[in-house]
């Protein structure tokens, strides 16, 4: 992997982007992790982050520590990643129906009101918000981007993993990768 | 007089051409790169709407960030 590139793993929450790290991770690159946040019954496997990322809009200091590693930014924080660096990133898209579907169990768990507003609103937001967010990346010189499905990632894993180890240039074992997948997880389909 | 060329080589990644190639079967594409064409063509054509940025009032806005709040992806 480039020493000089910092690997990122985006979508939006629920959108396999724990699983992309853990496949990554098991086809042969370092994470930047540091496990506080524990695996729990939404994510059995585990998060895979690294809290300081959500400090990024005050604080980015810590990103040179990132170069030639994988680390997950949710969605909104690419935002905020500065210009003077150079990244690859794997954005993970999925069924929107099944992103809220998933994203309302996980609120029950963590004891938040799912209800707070209507399904079919929040569909239109967040489409209308991936859909801005991918212009933003478009429009960035320093960010090229790989849009993998999740849904596809379940239906073809190898197709998909194919798609990852040439955008990472090589060098990761495919075969590994595909052993990170857990079926029994795909939980949210619609 | 030779006839004028109506088509030319384009490169794309052999994984995506998999991928295309798995996609069409069952469909009216009798090849990957009918199926290319009538993608670029649409491409093309709603380029100008697709760039165009939603509106996100600052209401709409918050509602998300609040979402991904209490899933424990913002502070």
């Amino acid at each position: 992997m480039d020493q000089d590139i910092v690997y990122i793993v985006s979508g939006l929450p629920r959108s396999g982007t724990s699983l992309m790290m853990k496949m990554l991770k098991e086809g042969g690159m370092t994470l930047l992790v540091d496990n506080i946040r524990e695996a729990d019954a939404d994510n059995p496997k585990g998060y895979f982050e690294f809290e300081r990322v959500k400090k990024l809009p005050r604080d980015a200091s810590w990103l040179p520590v990132a170069r030639g590693k994988v680390v997950k930014v949710l969605a909104e924080l690419i935002k905020h990643l500065p210009d003077d660096q150079a990244y690859k990133i794997v954005f993970m898209m999925r069924d929107i129906d099944e992103i809220v579907v998933s994203q309302k169990k996980m609120m029950v768990r963590r004891g938040e009101d799912p209800e707070k507003v209507h399904d079919e609103e929040m569909r239109a937001l967040l489409r209308s918000y991936l859909k801005n967010l991918k212009i933003f990346v478009g429009r960035k010189n320093n960010m090229d981007v790989c849009y993998i499905s999740y849904n596809d990632l379940m239906r073809e894993p190898d197709l998909s993993i194919e798609e990852i180890v040439e955008f990472f240039d090589g060098g990761l074992d495919p075969q590994k990768m595909r052993e990170a997948i857990d079926e029994d997880l795909y939980r949210n389909r619609v | 007089m030779a006839e004028e060329r109506k088509h030319t080589t384009v490169s794309i990644p052999l994984p995506l051409y998999r991928k295309i190639k798995k996609r069409i079967e069952g469909t009216g594409f009798t090849s990957v790169s009918d199926y290319v064409t009538y993608v670029l063509r649409e491409v093309l054509a709603s380029l100008e709407e697709d760039e165009k940025e939603e509106v996100f009032s600052a209401e709409e806005e918050e509602k998300v960030k609040d979402r991904l709040r209490a899933l424990g992806y913002l502070d």
